[in-house]
Protein backbone atom coordinates (compact mmCIF):
# COMPACT_ATOMS: atom_id res chain seq x y z
CA UNK A 1 0.00 0.00 0.00
CA UNK A 2 1.38 3.35 -0.89
CA UNK A 3 -0.02 6.81 -0.33
CA UNK A 4 1.46 8.05 -3.54
CA UNK A 5 2.82 6.28 -6.57
CA UNK A 6 4.31 7.81 -9.69
CA UNK A 7 5.17 5.68 -12.69
CA UNK A 8 7.00 6.90 -15.77
CA UNK A 9 6.25 10.59 -15.23
CA UNK A 10 7.58 12.77 -18.04
CA UNK A 11 7.07 16.50 -18.38
CA UNK A 12 7.63 18.10 -21.75
CA UNK A 13 7.65 21.80 -22.55
CA UNK A 14 5.74 23.15 -25.58
CA UNK A 15 8.99 23.49 -27.58
CA UNK A 16 9.72 19.79 -27.10
CA UNK A 17 12.32 20.07 -24.33
CA UNK A 18 11.98 17.28 -21.77
CA UNK A 19 12.11 18.69 -18.23
CA UNK A 20 11.34 15.54 -16.29
CA UNK A 21 12.14 12.19 -17.80
CA UNK A 22 10.51 8.93 -16.79
CA UNK A 23 10.44 9.41 -13.03
CA UNK A 24 9.26 6.60 -10.76
CA UNK A 25 8.49 7.29 -7.13
CA UNK A 26 6.59 5.60 -4.33
CA UNK A 27 5.73 6.93 -0.91
CA UNK A 28 4.39 4.76 1.89
CA UNK A 29 1.99 6.26 4.47
CA UNK A 30 3.95 8.08 7.15
CA UNK A 31 7.19 7.93 5.21
CA UNK A 32 9.51 10.89 4.69
CA UNK A 33 11.24 11.22 1.32
CA UNK A 34 13.84 13.84 0.48
CA UNK A 35 14.46 14.92 -3.10
CA UNK A 36 17.77 16.63 -3.73
CA UNK A 37 19.06 18.12 -6.97
CA UNK A 38 20.47 21.27 -8.56
CA UNK A 39 18.41 24.03 -10.11
CA UNK A 40 16.79 22.67 -13.26
CA UNK A 41 16.86 19.06 -12.11
CA UNK A 42 13.05 18.85 -12.20
CA UNK A 43 12.49 18.35 -8.47
CA UNK A 44 9.99 21.20 -8.01
CA UNK A 45 8.14 20.35 -11.23
CA UNK A 46 7.69 16.79 -10.01
CA UNK A 47 6.00 18.12 -6.85
CA UNK A 48 3.80 20.43 -8.88
CA UNK A 49 2.79 17.55 -11.14
CA UNK A 50 1.58 15.64 -8.07
CA UNK A 51 -0.69 18.52 -7.09
CA UNK A 52 -1.70 19.17 -10.70
CA UNK A 53 -0.47 22.76 -10.65
CA UNK A 54 2.05 22.64 -13.50
CA UNK A 55 2.85 25.93 -15.24
CA UNK A 56 1.03 26.46 -18.54
CA UNK A 57 2.48 24.82 -21.62
CA UNK A 58 3.91 21.75 -19.90
CA UNK A 59 2.49 18.38 -20.90
CA UNK A 60 2.60 15.50 -18.45
CA UNK A 61 2.60 11.85 -19.41
CA UNK A 62 2.77 8.80 -17.17
CA UNK A 63 0.81 7.76 -14.13
CA UNK A 64 0.30 9.53 -10.85
CA UNK A 65 -1.75 7.49 -8.42
CA UNK A 66 -2.46 9.48 -5.29
CA UNK A 67 -5.12 8.27 -2.90
CA UNK A 68 -3.96 10.49 -0.06
CA UNK A 69 -4.93 14.09 0.68
CA UNK A 70 -1.99 16.36 -0.16
CA UNK A 71 -0.97 19.90 0.70
CA UNK A 72 2.07 21.92 -0.24
CA UNK A 73 4.38 24.44 1.42
CA UNK A 74 6.25 26.71 -0.96
CA UNK A 75 9.68 28.32 -0.88
CA UNK A 76 8.75 31.97 -0.60
CA UNK A 77 6.08 32.60 2.05
CA UNK A 78 6.01 36.31 1.19
CA UNK A 79 4.60 35.62 -2.26
CA UNK A 80 2.57 32.54 -1.34
CA UNK A 81 0.48 34.45 1.22
CA UNK A 82 -2.33 36.71 0.09
CA UNK A 83 -1.23 40.20 1.19
CA UNK A 84 -4.82 41.44 1.48
CA UNK A 85 -5.93 38.67 3.80
CA UNK A 86 -5.31 38.39 7.55
CA UNK A 87 -3.18 35.35 8.42
CA UNK A 88 -5.96 33.72 10.47
CA UNK A 89 -8.62 34.27 7.79
CA UNK A 90 -6.40 32.55 5.24
CA UNK A 91 -5.98 29.47 7.42
CA UNK A 92 -9.67 29.51 8.38
CA UNK A 93 -10.71 29.67 4.73
CA UNK A 94 -8.60 26.63 3.83
CA UNK A 95 -10.03 24.78 6.83
CA UNK A 96 -13.64 25.55 5.82
CA UNK A 97 -13.05 24.30 2.31
CA UNK A 98 -12.03 20.98 3.77
CA UNK A 99 -14.76 20.95 6.41
CA UNK A 100 -17.90 21.90 4.47
CA UNK A 101 -20.93 22.94 6.48
CA UNK A 102 -18.94 24.18 9.48
CA UNK A 103 -19.29 27.73 10.74
CA UNK A 104 -16.84 30.58 10.46
CA UNK A 105 -16.43 30.60 14.22
CA UNK A 106 -15.45 26.91 14.17
CA UNK A 107 -12.92 27.69 11.45
CA UNK A 108 -11.35 30.48 13.51
CA UNK A 109 -11.12 28.18 16.53
CA UNK A 110 -9.45 25.57 14.33
CA UNK A 111 -7.08 28.23 12.95
CA UNK A 112 -6.08 29.22 16.49
CA UNK A 113 -5.30 25.59 17.30
CA UNK A 114 -3.28 25.23 14.11
CA UNK A 115 -1.33 28.40 14.91
CA UNK A 116 -0.49 26.90 18.29
CA UNK A 117 0.55 23.63 16.69
CA UNK A 118 3.02 25.36 14.38
CA UNK A 119 4.54 27.27 17.29
CA UNK A 120 3.08 30.73 16.75
CA UNK A 121 2.91 32.29 20.20
CA UNK A 122 0.02 34.59 21.13
CA UNK A 123 -1.90 32.62 18.49
CA UNK A 124 -5.25 34.30 19.11
CA UNK A 125 -3.73 37.77 18.53
CA UNK A 126 -1.74 36.69 15.51
CA UNK A 127 -4.91 35.56 13.69
CA UNK A 128 -5.56 39.24 12.98
CA UNK A 129 -2.04 39.95 11.64
CA UNK A 130 -1.44 40.92 8.04
CA UNK A 131 1.30 38.99 6.21
CA UNK A 132 3.54 42.08 6.01
CA UNK A 133 3.51 42.35 9.81
CA UNK A 134 5.06 38.90 10.18
CA UNK A 135 8.72 37.87 9.92
CA UNK A 136 9.84 35.37 7.28
CA UNK A 137 9.84 32.50 9.76
CA UNK A 138 6.36 33.43 11.06
CA UNK A 139 5.00 33.65 7.52
CA UNK A 140 6.32 30.18 6.78
CA UNK A 141 4.63 28.90 9.98
CA UNK A 142 1.35 30.43 8.73
CA UNK A 143 1.84 28.63 5.40
CA UNK A 144 2.42 25.36 7.22
CA UNK A 145 -0.70 25.97 9.32
CA UNK A 146 -2.68 26.59 6.11
CA UNK A 147 -1.34 23.36 4.65
CA UNK A 148 -2.27 21.45 7.83
CA UNK A 149 -5.81 22.90 7.68
CA UNK A 150 -6.42 20.54 4.76
CA UNK A 151 -5.49 17.64 7.08
CA UNK A 152 -3.06 16.23 4.56
CA UNK A 153 -1.81 12.67 4.66
CA UNK A 154 1.06 13.74 2.45
CA UNK A 155 2.79 17.09 2.97
CA UNK A 156 4.78 18.37 0.01
CA UNK A 157 7.54 20.86 0.85
CA UNK A 158 9.28 22.79 -1.91
CA UNK A 159 12.45 24.38 -0.45
CA UNK A 160 10.44 25.74 2.51
CA UNK A 161 13.53 26.97 4.36
CA UNK A 162 15.72 28.28 1.53
CA UNK A 163 14.63 31.90 1.98
CA UNK A 164 15.12 31.82 5.76
CA UNK A 165 18.06 32.60 8.03
CA UNK A 166 19.88 29.60 9.43
CA UNK A 167 18.44 29.77 12.97
CA UNK A 168 14.89 30.14 11.65
CA UNK A 169 15.56 27.31 9.22
CA UNK A 170 16.55 25.07 12.12
CA UNK A 171 13.27 25.91 13.92
CA UNK A 172 11.13 25.17 10.86
CA UNK A 173 12.95 21.86 10.25
CA UNK A 174 12.35 20.90 13.90
CA UNK A 175 8.68 21.82 13.51
CA UNK A 176 8.26 19.73 10.34
CA UNK A 177 9.99 16.72 11.92
CA UNK A 178 7.72 17.04 14.94
CA UNK A 179 4.49 17.45 12.92
CA UNK A 180 5.28 14.49 10.70
CA UNK A 181 5.84 12.29 13.73
CA UNK A 182 2.81 13.58 15.67
CA UNK A 183 0.31 13.36 12.81
CA UNK A 184 1.96 10.33 11.17
CA UNK A 185 1.95 12.28 7.91
CA UNK A 186 4.04 11.31 4.94
CA UNK A 187 6.27 14.07 3.59
CA UNK A 188 8.22 14.82 0.44
CA UNK A 189 10.85 17.47 1.10
CA UNK A 190 12.60 19.06 -1.87
CA UNK A 191 15.80 21.08 -1.55
CA UNK A 192 19.09 21.77 -3.28
CA UNK A 193 20.78 21.44 0.12
CA UNK A 194 21.67 17.85 0.89
CA UNK A 195 22.29 18.55 4.59
CA UNK A 196 18.83 20.10 4.97
CA UNK A 197 17.13 17.24 3.13
CA UNK A 198 19.05 14.69 5.18
CA UNK A 199 17.88 16.22 8.44
CA UNK A 200 14.19 15.48 7.74
CA UNK A 201 14.17 12.39 5.50
CA UNK A 202 14.29 8.62 5.88
CA UNK A 203 14.63 7.97 2.20
CA UNK A 204 16.55 9.98 -0.41
CA UNK A 205 15.99 10.49 -4.10
CA UNK A 206 18.66 12.25 -6.16
CA UNK A 207 17.59 14.03 -9.35
CA UNK A 208 19.70 15.46 -12.14
CA UNK A 209 18.55 17.00 -15.42
CA UNK A 210 15.05 15.60 -15.03
CA UNK A 211 16.09 12.07 -14.22
CA UNK A 212 16.28 10.08 -11.01
CA UNK A 213 19.91 9.04 -10.69
CA UNK A 214 19.69 7.28 -7.35
CA UNK A 215 17.19 6.41 -4.66
CA UNK A 216 17.44 4.50 -1.39
CA UNK A 217 17.53 4.64 2.38
CA UNK A 218 19.16 7.94 3.35
CA UNK A 219 21.89 6.57 5.59
CA UNK A 220 22.82 3.90 3.05
CA UNK A 221 23.01 6.35 0.15
CA UNK A 222 25.17 8.73 2.18
CA UNK A 223 27.45 5.95 3.36
CA UNK A 224 27.90 4.38 -0.07
CA UNK A 225 26.54 6.42 -3.00
CA UNK A 226 25.97 4.20 -6.03
CA UNK A 227 25.92 6.99 -8.62
CA UNK A 228 28.92 9.22 -9.28
CA UNK A 229 26.72 12.33 -9.25
CA UNK A 230 25.60 11.56 -5.69
CA UNK A 231 29.26 11.07 -4.77
CA UNK A 232 30.03 14.46 -6.34
CA UNK A 233 27.25 16.12 -4.32
CA UNK A 234 28.64 14.58 -1.16
CA UNK A 235 32.17 15.64 -2.02
CA UNK A 236 31.00 19.24 -2.57
CA UNK A 237 29.52 19.39 0.95
CA UNK A 238 31.79 21.73 2.88
CA UNK A 239 31.12 20.07 6.23
CA UNK A 240 32.45 16.78 4.87
CA UNK A 241 35.43 18.50 3.27
CA UNK A 242 36.29 20.17 6.54
CA UNK A 243 36.17 16.88 8.35
CA UNK A 244 38.46 15.10 5.90
CA UNK A 245 40.75 18.13 5.85
CA UNK A 246 41.01 18.35 9.61
CA UNK A 247 41.90 14.68 9.67
CA UNK A 248 44.58 15.25 7.02
CA UNK A 249 45.99 18.30 8.74
CA UNK A 250 46.04 16.49 12.07
CA UNK A 251 47.96 13.67 10.45
CA UNK A 252 50.41 16.02 8.76
CA UNK A 253 50.86 17.95 11.98
CA UNK A 254 51.61 14.77 13.81
CA UNK A 255 54.27 13.88 11.26
CA UNK A 256 55.92 17.30 10.93
CA UNK A 257 55.09 18.96 14.23
CA UNK A 258 53.39 22.35 14.47
CA UNK A 259 53.57 24.70 11.49
CA UNK A 260 53.24 27.82 13.63
CA UNK A 261 50.21 29.34 15.17
CA UNK A 262 47.59 31.46 13.47
CA UNK A 263 48.51 35.14 13.71
CA UNK A 264 45.91 37.70 14.54
CA UNK B 1 52.17 41.36 9.36
CA UNK B 2 50.58 44.77 9.08
CA UNK B 3 46.98 45.82 8.86
CA UNK B 4 45.88 46.47 5.29
CA UNK B 5 42.47 47.67 6.32
CA UNK B 6 41.58 49.39 9.58
CA UNK B 7 37.93 50.07 10.30
CA UNK B 8 37.67 52.23 13.43
CA UNK B 9 34.38 52.86 15.27
CA UNK B 10 32.34 53.01 12.08
CA UNK B 11 28.62 53.72 12.34
CA UNK B 12 26.30 53.75 9.34
CA UNK B 13 22.63 54.57 9.54
CA UNK B 14 19.88 55.00 7.00
CA UNK B 15 16.78 57.15 7.10
CA UNK B 16 16.41 60.13 9.36
CA UNK B 17 15.41 60.99 12.91
CA UNK B 18 12.57 58.78 14.14
CA UNK B 19 12.84 56.31 11.28
CA UNK B 20 16.61 55.99 11.34
CA UNK B 21 17.98 52.46 11.26
CA UNK B 22 21.52 51.88 12.46
CA UNK B 23 22.84 49.26 10.06
CA UNK B 24 26.41 49.29 11.38
CA UNK B 25 26.91 50.26 14.99
CA UNK B 26 30.36 51.36 16.16
CA UNK B 27 32.33 48.58 14.46
CA UNK B 28 36.09 48.24 14.74
CA UNK B 29 37.83 45.64 12.61
CA UNK B 30 41.42 45.23 11.44
CA UNK B 31 42.27 43.06 8.46
CA UNK B 32 45.86 41.86 8.04
CA UNK B 33 47.55 41.88 4.68
CA UNK B 34 47.31 38.50 2.99
CA UNK B 35 44.71 37.15 5.40
CA UNK B 36 41.29 35.73 4.64
CA UNK B 37 38.53 37.07 6.85
CA UNK B 38 35.00 35.70 6.89
CA UNK B 39 32.13 37.88 8.07
CA UNK B 40 29.07 35.86 9.03
CA UNK B 41 25.65 36.97 10.19
CA UNK B 42 21.98 36.69 9.34
CA UNK B 43 20.19 38.98 6.93
CA UNK B 44 20.11 42.51 8.28
CA UNK B 45 23.18 42.04 10.49
CA UNK B 46 25.05 44.79 8.65
CA UNK B 47 27.78 42.69 7.05
CA UNK B 48 27.19 43.92 3.50
CA UNK B 49 26.69 47.54 4.60
CA UNK B 50 30.02 47.44 6.42
CA UNK B 51 31.86 46.28 3.30
CA UNK B 52 30.00 48.72 1.06
CA UNK B 53 31.22 51.45 3.40
CA UNK B 54 34.80 50.24 3.00
CA UNK B 55 34.38 50.50 -0.77
CA UNK B 56 32.91 54.01 -0.46
CA UNK B 57 29.43 53.01 -1.61
CA UNK B 58 27.92 54.15 1.72
CA UNK B 59 29.07 57.11 3.78
CA UNK B 60 29.63 56.41 7.48
CA UNK B 61 28.02 58.77 10.01
CA UNK B 62 30.94 58.27 12.35
CA UNK B 63 34.32 56.56 12.44
CA UNK B 64 37.06 56.13 9.90
CA UNK B 65 38.36 53.62 7.38
CA UNK B 66 42.11 53.42 6.78
CA UNK B 67 43.57 51.50 3.89
CA UNK B 68 47.34 50.94 3.62
CA UNK B 69 47.64 53.33 6.53
CA UNK B 70 45.89 56.26 4.82
CA UNK B 71 42.45 57.48 5.75
CA UNK B 72 39.81 57.06 3.04
CA UNK B 73 37.45 59.95 2.39
CA UNK B 74 34.26 60.15 0.39
CA UNK B 75 36.14 60.88 -2.83
CA UNK B 76 38.76 58.37 -3.79
CA UNK B 77 41.37 58.40 -6.50
CA UNK B 78 41.52 55.79 -9.22
CA UNK B 79 44.44 53.96 -7.60
CA UNK B 80 42.51 53.41 -4.34
CA UNK B 81 39.39 52.29 -6.15
CA UNK B 82 41.49 49.90 -8.17
CA UNK B 83 43.10 48.40 -5.08
CA UNK B 84 39.77 47.18 -3.63
CA UNK B 85 37.43 45.08 -5.69
CA UNK B 86 34.19 43.36 -4.89
CA UNK B 87 32.48 40.27 -6.31
CA UNK B 88 28.72 40.36 -5.80
CA UNK B 89 26.15 37.65 -5.16
CA UNK B 90 24.32 37.53 -8.44
CA UNK B 91 26.66 37.36 -11.44
CA UNK B 92 23.63 37.53 -13.74
CA UNK B 93 22.98 41.16 -12.85
CA UNK B 94 26.54 42.46 -12.42
CA UNK B 95 27.82 41.63 -15.90
CA UNK B 96 26.93 43.90 -18.81
CA UNK B 97 24.62 41.77 -20.98
CA UNK B 98 25.55 43.65 -24.15
CA UNK B 99 29.30 43.08 -23.91
CA UNK B 100 31.27 39.96 -24.66
CA UNK B 101 33.38 38.54 -21.84
CA UNK B 102 36.54 39.65 -23.68
CA UNK B 103 35.40 43.24 -24.02
CA UNK B 104 34.25 43.41 -20.36
CA UNK B 105 37.73 42.40 -19.22
CA UNK B 106 39.52 44.55 -21.82
CA UNK B 107 37.54 47.62 -20.75
CA UNK B 108 38.81 47.31 -17.18
CA UNK B 109 42.40 46.94 -18.37
CA UNK B 110 42.11 50.02 -20.61
CA UNK B 111 40.28 52.35 -18.18
CA UNK B 112 42.75 51.66 -15.41
CA UNK B 113 45.74 51.40 -17.81
CA UNK B 114 46.78 48.20 -16.13
CA UNK B 115 48.85 47.05 -19.11
CA UNK B 116 50.06 48.83 -22.27
CA UNK B 117 47.42 48.90 -25.06
CA UNK B 118 49.22 46.27 -27.13
CA UNK B 119 49.24 43.87 -24.15
CA UNK B 120 45.47 44.09 -23.40
CA UNK B 121 44.53 41.21 -25.64
CA UNK B 122 47.13 38.88 -24.21
CA UNK B 123 46.25 39.86 -20.64
CA UNK B 124 42.56 39.01 -21.23
CA UNK B 125 43.72 35.54 -22.22
CA UNK B 126 45.82 35.24 -19.07
CA UNK B 127 42.92 36.32 -16.86
CA UNK B 128 40.56 33.75 -18.35
CA UNK B 129 43.26 31.17 -17.81
CA UNK B 130 43.66 32.29 -14.19
CA UNK B 131 39.99 31.56 -13.42
CA UNK B 132 40.06 28.33 -15.44
CA UNK B 133 37.74 29.43 -18.23
CA UNK B 134 38.31 28.24 -21.81
CA UNK B 135 39.70 30.83 -24.27
CA UNK B 136 36.62 30.55 -26.55
CA UNK B 137 34.49 32.17 -23.86
CA UNK B 138 36.04 35.52 -24.75
CA UNK B 139 33.57 35.93 -27.61
CA UNK B 140 30.51 34.89 -25.58
CA UNK B 141 27.97 37.24 -24.03
CA UNK B 142 26.79 36.61 -20.43
CA UNK B 143 23.47 34.98 -21.40
CA UNK B 144 25.38 32.11 -22.97
CA UNK B 145 27.24 31.34 -19.75
CA UNK B 146 26.25 29.18 -16.80
CA UNK B 147 26.01 30.71 -13.30
CA UNK B 148 29.41 29.37 -12.31
CA UNK B 149 31.05 30.65 -15.50
CA UNK B 150 29.53 34.10 -14.97
CA UNK B 151 30.88 34.23 -11.43
CA UNK B 152 34.33 33.23 -12.72
CA UNK B 153 34.13 36.11 -15.22
CA UNK B 154 33.17 38.47 -12.38
CA UNK B 155 36.19 37.24 -10.40
CA UNK B 156 38.45 37.68 -13.44
CA UNK B 157 37.10 41.21 -13.87
CA UNK B 158 37.96 42.03 -10.25
CA UNK B 159 41.40 40.47 -10.58
CA UNK B 160 42.09 42.37 -13.82
CA UNK B 161 42.89 45.38 -11.64
CA UNK B 162 45.34 43.40 -9.52
CA UNK B 163 43.60 44.50 -6.30
CA UNK B 164 45.18 44.17 -2.88
CA UNK B 165 41.79 43.52 -1.32
CA UNK B 166 39.10 41.30 -2.80
CA UNK B 167 35.69 41.32 -1.14
CA UNK B 168 33.32 38.48 -2.01
CA UNK B 169 29.76 39.29 -0.93
CA UNK B 170 27.84 36.00 -0.85
CA UNK B 171 29.69 35.27 -4.09
CA UNK B 172 28.67 31.62 -4.20
CA UNK B 173 25.17 31.75 -2.64
CA UNK B 174 23.37 31.73 -5.97
CA UNK B 175 25.34 28.76 -7.30
CA UNK B 176 24.59 25.06 -7.20
CA UNK B 177 26.57 23.22 -4.57
CA UNK B 178 29.06 21.48 -6.87
CA UNK B 179 29.70 24.72 -8.76
CA UNK B 180 30.05 26.54 -5.44
CA UNK B 181 32.77 24.15 -4.31
CA UNK B 182 34.67 24.86 -7.56
CA UNK B 183 34.48 28.65 -7.11
CA UNK B 184 35.59 28.39 -3.45
CA UNK B 185 38.59 26.31 -4.47
CA UNK B 186 39.37 28.95 -7.11
CA UNK B 187 39.30 31.74 -4.49
CA UNK B 188 41.61 29.75 -2.21
CA UNK B 189 43.98 29.11 -5.11
CA UNK B 190 43.99 32.77 -6.18
CA UNK B 191 44.72 33.88 -2.65
CA UNK B 192 47.74 31.58 -2.57
CA UNK B 193 49.01 32.54 -6.03
CA UNK B 194 48.40 36.31 -6.01
CA UNK B 195 48.66 37.05 -2.28
CA UNK B 196 45.41 39.02 -2.43
CA UNK B 197 43.75 39.79 0.90
CA UNK B 198 40.30 38.23 1.01
CA UNK B 199 37.14 39.22 2.86
CA UNK B 200 34.19 36.87 2.42
CA UNK B 201 30.71 37.85 3.49
CA UNK B 202 28.51 34.82 3.97
CA UNK B 203 25.64 33.40 5.95
CA UNK B 204 27.29 29.99 5.59
CA UNK B 205 29.55 29.12 8.52
CA UNK B 206 31.06 26.10 6.78
CA UNK B 207 32.16 28.33 3.90
CA UNK B 208 34.01 30.62 6.30
CA UNK B 209 35.61 27.66 8.04
CA UNK B 210 36.65 26.27 4.69
CA UNK B 211 38.09 29.41 3.14
CA UNK B 212 39.10 31.82 5.89
CA UNK B 213 41.53 32.03 8.79
CA UNK B 214 39.69 34.71 10.78
CA UNK B 215 35.96 34.75 11.46
CA UNK B 216 33.87 37.76 12.45
CA UNK B 217 30.30 37.26 13.68
CA UNK B 218 27.91 40.19 13.28
CA UNK B 219 24.46 40.74 14.73
CA UNK B 220 22.23 43.83 14.69
CA UNK B 221 25.07 45.91 13.24
CA UNK B 222 27.62 44.95 15.87
CA UNK B 223 30.49 42.50 16.00
CA UNK B 224 29.61 39.96 18.68
CA UNK B 225 32.72 37.87 18.33
CA UNK B 226 35.88 37.58 16.26
CA UNK B 227 38.90 35.33 16.28
CA UNK B 228 40.86 32.62 14.50
CA UNK B 229 38.45 30.28 12.72
CA UNK B 230 39.63 27.13 14.49
CA UNK B 231 39.22 28.64 17.96
CA UNK B 232 35.94 30.41 17.29
CA UNK B 233 34.25 27.30 15.96
CA UNK B 234 35.71 24.94 18.55
CA UNK B 235 34.84 27.15 21.51
CA UNK B 236 32.55 30.09 20.71
CA UNK B 237 32.55 32.56 23.58
CA UNK B 238 29.34 34.34 22.58
CA UNK B 239 26.01 32.50 22.97
CA UNK B 240 24.80 33.87 19.62
CA UNK B 241 27.79 32.35 17.81
CA UNK B 242 27.11 29.04 19.54
CA UNK B 243 23.47 29.24 18.44
CA UNK B 244 24.46 29.87 14.82
CA UNK B 245 26.88 26.94 14.83
CA UNK B 246 24.25 24.64 16.34
CA UNK B 247 21.60 25.72 13.82
CA UNK B 248 23.68 24.94 10.72
CA UNK B 249 22.45 21.70 9.16
CA UNK B 250 25.11 19.03 8.91
CA UNK B 251 25.21 15.77 7.04
CA UNK B 252 25.34 12.67 9.18
CA UNK B 253 29.02 11.77 9.33
CA UNK B 254 30.27 15.30 8.67
CA UNK B 255 30.97 16.16 12.29
CA UNK B 256 33.34 14.36 14.60
CA UNK B 257 30.61 13.09 16.90
CA UNK B 258 28.44 11.88 13.99
CA UNK B 259 24.77 12.84 14.39
CA UNK B 260 22.25 10.04 14.99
Amino acid sequence: MSALKIKGLSLVRADGVTLVDNVDLALAPGETLGIVGESGSGKSLTLRAILGILPAGITATGEIACTARTAMVFQEPATALNPTMRAGDLVARVWRRHHPGRSKADALTAATELFEQVGIDRAADRLRAWPHELSGGMRQRVMIAAALAAEPEVLLCDEPTTALDVRVQAQILDLLRDLVARRSMAMIFVSHDLAVVASVSERLLVMRRGEVVETGVLTEVLAAPAHEYTAELLAANLGRRLKSESRESRESRESSESLGSVTR
Amino acid sequence: MSALLEIENVTVSFGRRKHAITAVDNVTLHVEKGSATGIVGESGSGKSTLMRTVLGLNRPQAGSVRFRGAELGARRDLATRRAMQMVFQDPGTTLNPARTVGSTLAEMLRVHRVVPAERVDARVGELLDLVHLPAEIREARPHRLSGGQKQRVAIARALALEPELLIADEATSALDVIVQAGVLDLLAELRASTGVTLICISHDLDLVRYLCDTAVVMRHGRIVEQGPVAELFAAPSDPYTAELIAAAPTLPGSTEESVR
